[in-house]
Protein backbone atom coordinates (compact mmCIF):
# COMPACT_ATOMS: atom_id res chain seq x y z
CA UNK A 1 0.00 0.00 0.00
CA UNK A 2 1.38 3.22 -0.72
CA UNK A 3 2.27 5.39 2.24
CA UNK A 4 -0.41 8.08 2.88
CA UNK A 5 0.66 11.54 1.50
CA UNK A 6 1.24 13.68 3.98
CA UNK A 7 0.30 17.03 1.96
CA UNK A 8 -1.64 19.40 3.53
CA UNK A 9 -4.38 21.01 1.48
CA UNK A 10 -4.74 24.65 2.40
CA UNK A 11 -7.95 25.86 1.18
CA UNK A 12 -7.71 29.59 0.30
CA UNK A 13 -9.24 32.26 2.03
CA UNK A 14 -12.46 33.66 0.91
CA UNK A 15 -12.14 36.11 -1.44
CA UNK A 16 -14.24 38.80 -2.35
CA UNK A 17 -16.36 38.45 -5.21
CA UNK A 18 -14.56 38.57 -8.21
CA UNK A 19 -16.63 41.53 -9.88
CA UNK A 20 -16.45 43.23 -7.15
CA UNK A 21 -13.62 44.67 -8.06
CA UNK A 22 -12.77 47.24 -10.73
CA UNK A 23 -9.36 47.26 -12.24
CA UNK A 24 -8.44 50.92 -13.43
CA UNK A 25 -6.03 51.99 -15.80
CA UNK A 26 -4.71 55.21 -14.76
CA UNK A 27 -2.14 57.45 -16.27
CA UNK A 28 0.03 59.94 -15.36
CA UNK A 29 2.54 62.08 -15.17
CA UNK A 30 5.44 62.41 -12.77
CA UNK A 31 8.20 64.94 -12.34
CA UNK A 32 11.09 63.03 -11.99
CA UNK A 33 14.23 65.51 -11.90
CA UNK A 34 13.59 69.25 -11.18
CA UNK A 35 12.23 71.51 -8.86
CA UNK A 36 9.12 69.82 -7.55
CA UNK A 37 10.59 66.41 -8.15
CA UNK A 38 7.75 63.52 -6.96
CA UNK A 39 4.78 65.73 -8.40
CA UNK A 40 2.48 64.01 -9.91
CA UNK A 41 -0.54 64.85 -11.85
CA UNK A 42 -3.54 62.25 -12.60
CA UNK A 43 -4.47 62.51 -16.33
CA UNK A 44 -7.99 62.47 -17.37
CA UNK A 45 -10.30 62.98 -20.33
CA UNK A 46 -9.47 66.56 -20.44
CA UNK A 47 -6.74 67.99 -22.48
CA UNK A 48 -3.82 69.45 -19.60
CA UNK A 49 -1.35 71.72 -19.91
CA UNK A 50 2.04 71.94 -18.50
CA UNK A 51 4.54 75.34 -18.48
CA UNK A 52 6.26 77.86 -15.94
CA UNK A 53 2.50 79.60 -16.39
CA UNK A 54 1.25 79.08 -12.36
CA UNK A 55 -2.14 78.27 -14.48
CA UNK A 56 -0.90 75.44 -16.06
CA UNK A 57 -2.20 72.25 -14.52
CA UNK A 58 1.76 71.07 -13.83
CA UNK A 59 3.61 73.62 -13.18
CA UNK A 60 7.30 73.49 -14.70
CA UNK A 61 9.34 75.64 -12.74
CA UNK A 62 12.25 75.49 -15.00
CA UNK A 63 13.80 78.50 -16.91
CA UNK A 64 14.15 76.65 -20.10
CA UNK A 65 10.03 76.27 -20.20
CA UNK A 66 7.54 78.17 -21.69
CA UNK A 67 4.69 79.35 -20.27
CA UNK A 68 2.65 76.46 -21.94
CA UNK A 69 5.06 74.71 -22.87
CA UNK A 70 3.25 71.28 -24.12
CA UNK A 71 -0.57 70.19 -23.37
CA UNK A 72 -1.43 66.09 -22.89
CA UNK A 73 -5.30 65.24 -24.41
CA UNK A 74 -7.04 62.24 -25.38
CA UNK A 75 -7.32 60.54 -28.73
CA UNK A 76 -8.09 57.09 -29.48
CA UNK A 77 -8.15 56.11 -26.08
CA UNK A 78 -4.21 57.00 -26.09
CA UNK A 79 -2.82 60.26 -24.40
CA UNK A 80 -1.09 62.60 -26.95
CA UNK A 81 1.76 65.65 -26.27
CA UNK A 82 1.41 68.43 -28.34
CA UNK A 83 4.18 71.23 -28.14
CA UNK A 84 2.63 73.81 -27.70
CA UNK A 85 5.16 75.92 -29.78
CA UNK A 86 7.67 75.99 -26.88
CA UNK A 87 11.16 78.50 -27.03
CA UNK A 88 13.30 75.07 -26.18
CA UNK A 89 11.81 72.24 -27.61
CA UNK A 90 9.73 69.24 -25.46
CA UNK A 91 11.60 66.40 -26.16
CA UNK A 92 10.02 62.59 -25.66
CA UNK A 93 12.71 59.80 -24.73
CA UNK A 94 15.55 62.19 -26.43
CA UNK A 95 13.74 63.27 -29.51
CA UNK A 96 12.29 66.41 -30.16
CA UNK A 97 8.67 66.29 -31.14
CA UNK A 98 6.19 68.66 -32.19
CA UNK A 99 3.55 65.87 -31.19
CA UNK A 100 3.74 61.87 -30.03
CA UNK A 101 1.66 59.49 -28.73
CA UNK A 102 2.63 58.76 -25.19
CA UNK A 103 3.57 55.06 -24.02
CA UNK A 104 4.26 53.64 -20.90
CA UNK A 105 7.90 54.72 -19.44
CA UNK A 106 8.21 57.89 -21.80
CA UNK A 107 10.60 60.43 -20.33
CA UNK A 108 9.11 63.66 -21.47
CA UNK A 109 11.86 66.63 -20.72
CA UNK A 110 11.88 70.51 -20.83
CA UNK A 111 15.32 72.13 -19.88
CA UNK A 112 16.81 70.60 -17.38
CA UNK A 113 13.15 68.85 -15.93
CA UNK A 114 12.42 65.52 -16.49
CA UNK A 115 9.11 64.02 -16.32
CA UNK A 116 7.94 60.34 -16.54
CA UNK A 117 4.75 59.59 -18.52
CA UNK A 118 3.28 55.75 -16.84
CA UNK A 119 0.19 53.61 -16.85
CA UNK A 120 -0.64 52.08 -13.68
CA UNK A 121 -3.66 49.36 -12.96
CA UNK A 122 -5.52 50.32 -10.01
CA UNK A 123 -7.78 48.10 -8.18
CA UNK A 124 -10.44 49.47 -6.69
CA UNK A 125 -13.93 48.33 -4.81
CA UNK A 126 -16.83 49.54 -7.06
CA UNK A 127 -19.09 52.55 -6.12
CA UNK A 128 -22.18 51.91 -4.07
CA UNK A 129 -24.46 50.57 -6.66
CA UNK A 130 -27.93 52.76 -6.61
CA UNK A 131 -30.66 50.13 -5.22
CA UNK A 132 -33.27 48.58 -7.43
CA UNK A 133 -35.84 50.42 -8.29
CA UNK A 134 -39.32 48.54 -7.50
CA UNK A 135 -40.82 47.56 -10.76
CA UNK A 136 -42.93 50.28 -12.19
CA UNK A 137 -45.41 50.46 -15.07
CA UNK A 138 -47.71 47.08 -15.45
CA UNK A 139 -49.29 45.63 -12.12
CA UNK B 1 8.49 71.12 -42.87
CA UNK B 2 6.49 69.17 -40.49
CA UNK B 3 5.99 65.20 -40.95
CA UNK B 4 4.32 62.91 -39.00
CA UNK B 5 4.02 59.61 -39.13
CA UNK B 6 0.72 57.25 -39.56
CA UNK B 7 1.99 54.52 -40.17
CA UNK B 8 5.43 52.96 -39.17
CA UNK B 9 5.18 49.07 -39.75
CA UNK B 10 6.29 47.10 -42.62
CA UNK B 11 5.01 44.41 -44.72
CA UNK B 12 1.67 43.79 -42.84
CA UNK B 13 -0.12 45.31 -40.20
CA UNK B 14 0.54 44.12 -36.45
CA UNK B 15 -2.38 45.27 -34.15
CA UNK B 16 -2.33 44.67 -30.74
CA UNK B 17 -0.74 45.48 -27.12
CA UNK B 18 2.51 44.61 -28.07
CA UNK B 19 2.92 47.16 -30.97
CA UNK B 20 1.17 49.94 -29.62
CA UNK B 21 4.19 51.96 -28.43
CA UNK B 22 5.82 51.60 -32.28
CA UNK B 23 2.46 50.92 -33.93
CA UNK B 24 0.75 48.16 -36.22
CA UNK B 25 -0.60 50.26 -39.38
CA UNK B 26 1.36 49.90 -42.19
CA UNK B 27 3.56 53.06 -44.01
CA UNK B 28 1.79 56.31 -44.60
CA UNK B 29 3.68 59.82 -43.79
CA UNK B 30 2.47 63.40 -44.19
CA UNK B 31 5.00 66.29 -44.89
CA UNK B 32 2.83 69.60 -44.03
CA UNK B 33 4.50 73.57 -44.83
CA UNK B 34 2.59 76.56 -45.59
CA UNK B 35 -0.77 75.07 -45.25
CA UNK B 36 0.13 72.62 -47.97
CA UNK B 37 0.25 68.63 -47.81
CA UNK B 38 2.22 65.89 -49.15
CA UNK B 39 1.37 61.99 -48.26
CA UNK B 40 3.98 59.67 -48.79
CA UNK B 41 2.40 55.98 -49.69
CA UNK B 42 -0.70 54.92 -48.49
CA UNK B 43 -0.83 51.96 -46.32
CA UNK B 44 -3.24 51.30 -43.71
CA UNK B 45 -1.62 54.31 -41.58
CA UNK B 46 -3.47 56.99 -43.97
CA UNK B 47 -6.88 56.02 -42.93
CA UNK B 48 -6.21 57.78 -39.68
CA UNK B 49 -4.91 60.62 -41.60
CA UNK B 50 -7.78 60.67 -43.72
CA UNK B 51 -10.25 61.10 -41.02
CA UNK B 52 -8.07 63.83 -39.77
CA UNK B 53 -8.72 65.42 -43.17
CA UNK B 54 -12.61 64.91 -43.66
CA UNK B 55 -12.85 67.28 -40.70
CA UNK B 56 -10.80 70.04 -42.86
CA UNK B 57 -11.75 72.22 -45.77
CA UNK B 58 -11.31 69.98 -48.96
CA UNK B 59 -7.75 70.76 -50.50
CA UNK B 60 -5.33 69.97 -53.18
CA UNK B 61 -2.87 67.28 -51.92
CA UNK B 62 0.19 65.87 -53.40
CA UNK B 63 0.29 61.46 -53.13
CA UNK B 64 3.64 60.09 -53.70
CA UNK B 65 3.76 55.93 -53.72
CA UNK B 66 7.48 54.47 -53.03
CA UNK B 67 5.97 51.40 -54.91
CA UNK B 68 2.46 49.70 -54.93
CA UNK B 69 3.14 46.45 -52.64
CA UNK B 70 0.69 45.97 -50.28
CA UNK B 71 1.94 48.09 -47.07
CA UNK B 72 2.53 51.09 -49.12
CA UNK B 73 -1.45 51.02 -50.76
CA UNK B 74 -3.36 49.25 -48.67
CA UNK B 75 -5.45 51.97 -46.37
CA UNK B 76 -6.52 53.91 -49.94
CA UNK B 77 -9.58 52.14 -49.98
CA UNK B 78 -10.37 53.55 -46.68
CA UNK B 79 -8.94 56.53 -46.90
CA UNK B 80 -12.15 59.19 -46.64
CA UNK B 81 -11.43 62.01 -48.48
CA UNK B 82 -11.00 60.28 -51.80
CA UNK B 83 -14.48 59.66 -51.43
CA UNK B 84 -15.24 64.05 -50.82
CA UNK B 85 -16.32 65.83 -53.57
CA UNK B 86 -13.76 68.89 -53.35
CA UNK B 87 -10.42 67.61 -52.20
CA UNK B 88 -8.42 67.03 -55.85
CA UNK B 89 -5.22 65.10 -55.67
CA UNK B 90 -1.90 65.02 -57.46
CA UNK B 91 -0.64 61.34 -58.00
CA UNK B 92 3.17 61.79 -59.18
CA UNK B 93 5.20 59.47 -59.57
CA UNK B 94 8.72 57.93 -61.33
CA UNK B 95 7.80 56.97 -65.03
CA UNK B 96 8.12 53.29 -64.43
CA UNK B 97 5.33 53.73 -61.60
CA UNK B 98 3.53 55.85 -62.99
CA UNK B 99 2.10 53.92 -66.17
CA UNK B 100 1.28 51.20 -63.95
CA UNK B 101 0.28 52.94 -61.10
CA UNK B 102 -3.80 53.82 -61.42
CA UNK B 103 -4.10 50.09 -62.96
CA UNK B 104 -3.00 48.92 -59.69
CA UNK B 105 -4.81 51.01 -57.24
CA UNK B 106 -7.74 50.36 -59.55
CA UNK B 107 -7.11 45.86 -58.97
CA UNK B 108 -7.41 47.04 -55.41
CA UNK B 109 -10.60 48.25 -55.17
CA UNK B 110 -11.51 45.26 -58.19
CA UNK B 111 -16.06 44.65 -57.46
CA UNK B 112 -14.44 41.14 -56.23
CA UNK B 113 -13.00 42.38 -53.66
CA UNK B 114 -14.26 45.94 -52.83
CA UNK B 115 -17.87 47.30 -52.96
CA UNK B 116 -16.57 50.63 -54.20
CA UNK B 117 -14.92 51.27 -57.69
CA UNK B 118 -12.24 53.42 -58.05
CA UNK B 119 -13.47 55.06 -60.95
CA UNK B 120 -16.64 56.48 -59.13
CA UNK B 121 -14.28 57.90 -55.92
CA UNK B 122 -16.11 61.49 -55.04
CA UNK B 123 -12.57 63.50 -55.04
CA UNK B 124 -10.74 64.72 -58.18
CA UNK B 125 -7.91 62.29 -58.83
CA UNK B 126 -4.99 62.63 -60.92
CA UNK B 127 -2.10 60.89 -62.16
CA UNK B 128 1.42 62.68 -63.46
CA UNK B 129 4.57 61.63 -63.96
CA UNK B 130 7.29 63.14 -62.44
CA UNK B 131 10.60 63.57 -64.71
CA UNK B 132 13.49 63.18 -63.56
CA UNK B 133 14.60 66.94 -62.96
CA UNK B 134 11.64 66.36 -60.62
CA UNK B 135 8.58 69.02 -59.93
CA UNK B 136 7.90 72.07 -57.95
CA UNK B 137 4.37 71.36 -56.35
CA UNK B 138 3.09 74.67 -53.91
CA UNK B 139 6.46 74.96 -51.75
CA UNK B 140 7.91 71.56 -52.44
CA UNK B 141 10.60 70.98 -54.51
CA UNK B 142 10.44 67.09 -55.15
CA UNK B 143 12.85 65.14 -56.91
CA UNK B 144 13.11 60.77 -56.86
CA UNK B 145 15.78 58.23 -57.62
CA UNK B 146 15.36 54.79 -57.75
CA UNK B 147 16.23 52.30 -54.99
CA UNK B 148 16.92 48.91 -54.62
CA UNK B 149 13.99 46.63 -54.30
CA UNK B 150 11.78 44.02 -56.08
CA UNK B 151 10.01 44.87 -58.88
CA UNK B 152 11.63 48.49 -57.85
CA UNK B 153 10.87 51.36 -55.42
CA UNK B 154 11.49 54.99 -55.54
CA UNK B 155 13.25 57.48 -53.05
CA UNK B 156 11.97 61.06 -52.56
CA UNK B 157 14.12 64.05 -51.80
CA UNK B 158 11.68 67.26 -50.80
CA UNK B 159 12.58 70.75 -49.74
CA UNK B 160 10.61 73.65 -48.82
CA UNK B 161 11.25 76.37 -46.10
CA UNK B 162 14.78 75.90 -46.46
CA UNK B 163 15.06 72.21 -45.13
CA UNK B 164 15.02 69.17 -46.98
CA UNK B 165 14.10 65.56 -46.52
CA UNK B 166 14.32 62.10 -48.08
CA UNK B 167 12.13 59.16 -47.92
CA UNK B 168 13.77 56.24 -48.45
CA UNK B 169 11.77 52.85 -48.14
CA UNK B 170 12.07 50.23 -49.46
CA UNK B 171 15.43 49.76 -50.15
CA UNK B 172 18.25 47.12 -49.69
CA UNK B 173 21.89 48.32 -49.79
CA UNK B 174 22.62 45.44 -52.27
CA UNK B 175 24.80 44.07 -54.00
CA UNK B 176 26.74 44.98 -50.68
CA UNK B 177 30.12 44.42 -52.62
CA UNK B 178 29.50 47.56 -55.00
CA UNK B 179 30.01 50.59 -53.89
CA UNK B 180 28.86 52.38 -56.90
CA UNK B 181 24.97 51.34 -55.53
CA UNK B 182 25.80 53.16 -52.10
CA UNK B 183 27.52 56.22 -53.30
CA UNK B 184 24.72 57.03 -55.59
CA UNK B 185 22.14 56.59 -52.57
CA UNK B 186 23.96 58.56 -50.27
CA UNK B 187 24.35 61.54 -53.66
CA UNK B 188 20.45 61.61 -53.16
CA UNK B 189 20.71 61.67 -49.23
CA UNK B 190 23.50 64.12 -49.02
CA UNK B 191 23.36 66.98 -46.60
CA UNK B 192 19.75 66.08 -45.84
CA UNK B 193 18.02 67.59 -42.63
CA UNK B 194 16.00 64.01 -41.98
CA UNK B 195 15.70 61.09 -43.24
CA UNK B 196 13.33 58.55 -43.42
CA UNK B 197 14.95 55.30 -43.55
CA UNK B 198 13.93 51.82 -44.11
CA UNK B 199 15.53 49.82 -41.24
CA UNK B 200 13.75 46.75 -40.83
CA UNK B 201 16.26 44.19 -39.91
CA UNK B 202 19.12 44.59 -37.90
CA UNK B 203 22.69 43.20 -38.58
CA UNK B 204 22.16 39.44 -36.89
CA UNK B 205 18.76 39.11 -38.79
CA UNK B 206 20.37 39.80 -41.94
CA UNK B 207 22.12 36.73 -42.75
CA UNK B 208 18.78 35.06 -43.95
CA UNK B 209 17.32 38.10 -45.41
CA UNK B 210 19.46 38.73 -48.16
CA UNK B 211 17.53 39.68 -51.38
CA UNK B 212 14.58 40.47 -49.75
CA UNK B 213 14.85 44.12 -50.54
CA UNK B 214 14.96 45.81 -47.26
CA UNK B 215 18.03 47.29 -45.14
CA UNK B 216 19.43 46.93 -41.83
CA UNK B 217 19.60 49.47 -39.02
CA UNK B 218 23.52 49.52 -39.62
CA UNK B 219 23.06 49.84 -43.53
CA UNK B 220 20.88 53.06 -42.88
CA UNK B 221 23.08 54.50 -40.06
CA UNK B 222 26.60 53.80 -42.18
CA UNK B 223 24.41 55.55 -45.27
CA UNK B 224 23.21 58.43 -42.81
CA UNK B 225 26.65 59.29 -41.52
CA UNK B 226 28.34 59.21 -45.22
CA UNK B 227 25.60 61.60 -46.19
CA UNK B 228 26.30 63.89 -43.09
CA UNK B 229 22.70 63.94 -42.79
CA UNK B 230 21.06 65.57 -40.01
CA UNK B 231 18.45 63.25 -38.30
CA UNK B 232 17.72 59.69 -38.55
CA UNK B 233 14.19 58.33 -38.62
CA UNK B 234 14.19 54.20 -38.53
CA UNK B 235 10.54 52.65 -40.01
CA UNK B 236 8.98 50.39 -42.20
CA UNK B 237 9.74 48.04 -38.71
CA UNK B 238 9.38 44.61 -38.84
CA UNK B 239 6.03 43.04 -38.39
CA UNK B 240 8.05 40.69 -36.09
CA UNK B 241 9.64 43.12 -33.96
CA UNK B 242 7.39 44.26 -30.57
CA UNK B 243 7.90 46.87 -28.71
CA UNK B 244 10.71 45.59 -26.39
CA UNK B 245 12.48 44.53 -29.04
CA UNK B 246 12.28 47.75 -30.75
CA UNK B 247 13.10 49.76 -27.79
CA UNK B 248 16.12 47.82 -27.31
CA UNK B 249 17.02 48.59 -30.69
CA UNK B 250 16.32 52.05 -30.92
CA UNK B 251 18.54 52.14 -27.47
CA UNK B 252 21.38 50.27 -29.00
CA UNK B 253 21.50 52.64 -31.99
CA UNK B 254 21.29 55.93 -30.47
CA UNK B 255 23.99 54.74 -27.85
CA UNK B 256 26.25 53.34 -30.41
CA UNK B 257 26.23 56.55 -32.49
CA UNK B 258 25.96 59.25 -30.34
CA UNK B 259 27.21 61.89 -33.06
CA UNK B 260 24.02 61.64 -35.46
CA UNK B 261 20.78 62.17 -34.15
CA UNK B 262 18.34 59.09 -34.51
CA UNK B 263 14.74 58.00 -33.53
CA UNK B 264 12.61 54.99 -34.14
CA UNK B 265 9.57 56.35 -35.80
CA UNK B 266 6.06 55.57 -33.74
CA UNK B 267 3.07 55.93 -34.92
CA UNK B 268 1.58 59.08 -34.42
CA UNK B 269 4.81 61.32 -33.86
CA UNK B 270 5.14 64.32 -35.25
CA UNK B 271 8.61 66.38 -35.55
CA UNK B 272 9.73 69.55 -37.02
CA UNK B 273 11.80 69.41 -39.77
CA UNK B 274 15.07 71.76 -38.61
CA UNK B 275 18.33 72.78 -39.73
CA UNK B 276 20.72 72.98 -36.69
CA UNK B 277 20.41 69.66 -34.44
CA UNK B 278 19.02 69.65 -30.73
CA UNK B 279 17.99 72.88 -29.43
ZN1 LIG C 1 7.15 47.88 -47.70
ZN1 LIG D 1 8.03 46.54 -50.82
Amino acid sequence: MPPRSTTKVIKPAPRPEKDSLIIEHICLLKILRGKDAGTILELGEETVAAGRSEYCDLFIDDPSASRQHFEVGGQYGMHVLTDLDSTNGTMVNGVRVAECRLSNGDIVTVGATEIGFFEQKKVRAPRAKTPPRPPGGIH
Amino acid sequence: MRVKFWGTRGSIPTPGRTTEKYGGNTSCVEVTHGGRRVILDGGTGIRELGIRMAGEEPSEVVILFSHCHWDHIQGLPFFVPFFKKGFRFRIAAPPHLSRRIKAILGKQMASEVFPVDFADLGSDISFKEMPASGVKVGPFRIRHFALNHPGGSAGYRIEAGGTSLVYATDHEFAPQDDPRTFDAFVRHLKGAHLYIADGQYVEKEYAERHGWGHSTVEHVVAAAKAARVLRLAVTHHDPMHDDPALTGFEHDAMKQHPGLEIFFAREGIAVEVRDTLRP
